[in-house]
């Protein structure tokens, strides 16, 4: 898994690629409390490149979006694939998490 | 006069002498000379000499030729060493002494140094007081060795003792570990339920000591069972608590009411009030009953039910909607019916069977344990999820297990 973060305005872009599993959910913890704890609590997860996630995986996200809206912002993720959104819709995260079709949309979404 | 008279006037314990008793210790002490490095006598052994340095230097060492050998003085000129074997009533050498320079030394036997003493009375104080000084000078020396020393083992002690708490602390750990493994495999259920025309198997295996994996067979009346199969989303100690408090509520929630759905929601309304770890639960819980052979149940994020038919045919299961517990205050959930095909099977698992991954990182998946499961449908409940967890097994290879592995399967007989 590789995990990169930009910064867009107010709003933080992490982006997360290869698989995101029991293995690998410790690591984007990690990066995720920090950005958060850093002031960093409007984030957009670019899950373009996102090949697979496991429940462990959810937990993270469902976590940051917790702690995200608790200090006023969200995590909202963007460009989801089709193997990663059927996992998100069995486990009914498609209506916890706000999915946005592109990376550009979910920015957007923040200043409306 | 004899040359050596001024010379032995000078020495300490000879300046209480009259000259005539000088001139007659010059006249009769034998003059040995003897090169550097030699020893003279040795700790331990009886001594019958006491000699006095006329030139060079002497040491006196403990412990000669051993690892705890120690330098404990240097004579030289008109100093004296091997008196306390003339005074010890045994007679012992109390150290060695050896010449560290050339040396030029007066010999004086036991009996000239008790005819001396006869002669001579006062001399004895004199020895006294450099007997007195060299014994202050040795308790010094030793005291100071002591403490030395003493700080040295405090210092070891101290980690042994730091070492040896860290063992023990560990072994508690796991031996504390290995209790709550035994709780929690003793929580799950101890024997399947007996259901007309039906049998049942189940499997579980944790990734650590303790898991966040759960299944439960909960019999209803002599006609239905509500089957449990639940995944907290985290592993180790913290998962294994919440698994226990979610199964106990499952449990008595599943006696109020025949609904899964409602199970369910009551069952999260209880954890939303007791969890602040952010931990969540997917379930799925659901009622089969014997009369009908349907399986009704509600599915709280966790994974669809694999159906198989006994011809091998796969039977897919509806979505319908369900979301993890713990997390919202009210989760959609809705119920599904399928039916457990003549002489069919019904497995349930949790995602730690899917996300099993080979040496080359490919997950073992829906796929293959679906195949899997087609080719064996024949077999009895609890031998078929044997064998399943056997080719989940075979697939992780040599790879560690990441995550709990759990399968219940049901087999319809009729």
């Amino acid at each position: 898994m590789e995990i990169t973060a930009e910064h867009d305005g107010p709003v933080t872009i992490i982006s997360i690629a290869g698989s995101l599993d029991a293995l690998t959910a410790p690591q984007l913890t990690e990066f995720l409390n920090h950005q958060i704890e850093e002031g960093h609590s409007k984030l957009v997860a670019d899950l373009t490149r996102l090949d697979y996630i496991s429940s462990a995986g959810l937990r993270v996200l469902l976590n940051a979006v917790k702690e995200a809206r608790r200090r006023g912002g969200d995590l909202r993720v963007a460009a989801v694939r089709a193997d990663v959104n059927k996992v998100m819709e069995m486990s009914g995260f498609t209506s916890i998490l706000k999915h946005y079709p592109d990376r550009a949309a979910a920015i957007d979404s923040f200043a409306a | 006069m004899n040359e050596h008279v001024p010379f032995l006037a000078q020495v300490p314990l000879f300046t209480s002498l009259p000259r005539s008793e000088l001139e007659y210790l010059a006249a009769t002490l034998r003059i040995l000379d003897i090169p550097p490095r030699t020893p003279i006598f040795h700790e331990g052994e009886h001594g019958g000499h006491l000699y006095i340095v006329l030139d060079g230097q002497l040491e006196v060492v403990k412990a000669l030729g051993t690892l705890d050998e120690r330098l404990i003085g240097v004579r030289g000129p008109g100093e004296f060493v091997g008196e306390a074997s003339l005074v010890n009533p045994d007679g012992q050498r109390t150290a060695s002494v050896r010449t560290r320079a050339a040396s030029r030394l007066w010999e004086m036997t036991r009996a000239d140094f008790n005819a001396l003493l006869n002669r001579q009375p006062m001399m004895a104080y004199e020895m006294v007081r450099v007997l007195s000084q060299r014994l202050n000078a040795s308790h010094t020396n030793a005291l100071r060795d002591l403490q030395e020393k003493n700080h040295q083992l405090t210092q070891a002690y101290e980690e042994l003792k730091a070492a040896q708490a860290q063992i023990i602390e560990k072994e508690k750990l796991e031996r504390e570990l290995q209790v709550a493994h035994e709780i929690q495999m003793s929580i799950l259920p101890r024997t399947l339920p007996h259901l007309p025309g039906f049998d049942f198997g189940a499997r579980m295996v944790p990734a650590r000591s303790v898991g966040g994996d759960f299944y439960d067979f909960i019999p209803l009346d002599s006609q239905a069972v509500e089957i449990v199969v639940g995944d907290v989303t985290d592993k180790g100690v913290p998962a294994a608590i919440f698994m226990a408090q979610t199964r106990a509520l499952l449990r008595a929630e599943a006696i109020r009411t025949r609904s899964p759905r409602d199970v369910l929601q009551r069952v999260n309304h209880h954890l939303l009030e007791m969890n602040q770890q952010g931990l969540f639960v997917t379930v799925l819980c659901g009622v089969l009953d014997a009369a009908t052979g349907k399986f009704a149940y509600a599915r709280a994020g966790h994974e669809l039910p694999l159906i198989c038919a006994a011809d091998g045919t796969l039977i897919p299961a509806a979505h319908g909607d369900g979301q993890p517990l713990g997390v919202l205050d009210d989760p959609v959930l809705d119920e599904q019916v399928v039916s457990v095909p003549p002489h069919g099977a019904l497995l349930l698992y949790t995602d730690g069977v899917t996300e099993s991954r080979d040496e080359q990182r490919a997950t073992f998946g829906e796929a293959r344990l679906a195949a899997a499961l087609r080719v064996r449908v024949g077999a009895a409940a609890q031998s078929l999820c044997d064998q399943l967890l056997e080719a989940v097994i075979a697939h992780q290879g040599t790879n560690p297990q990441y995550d709990d592995l759990t399968l219940v399967a049901v087999h319809s007989g009729k």
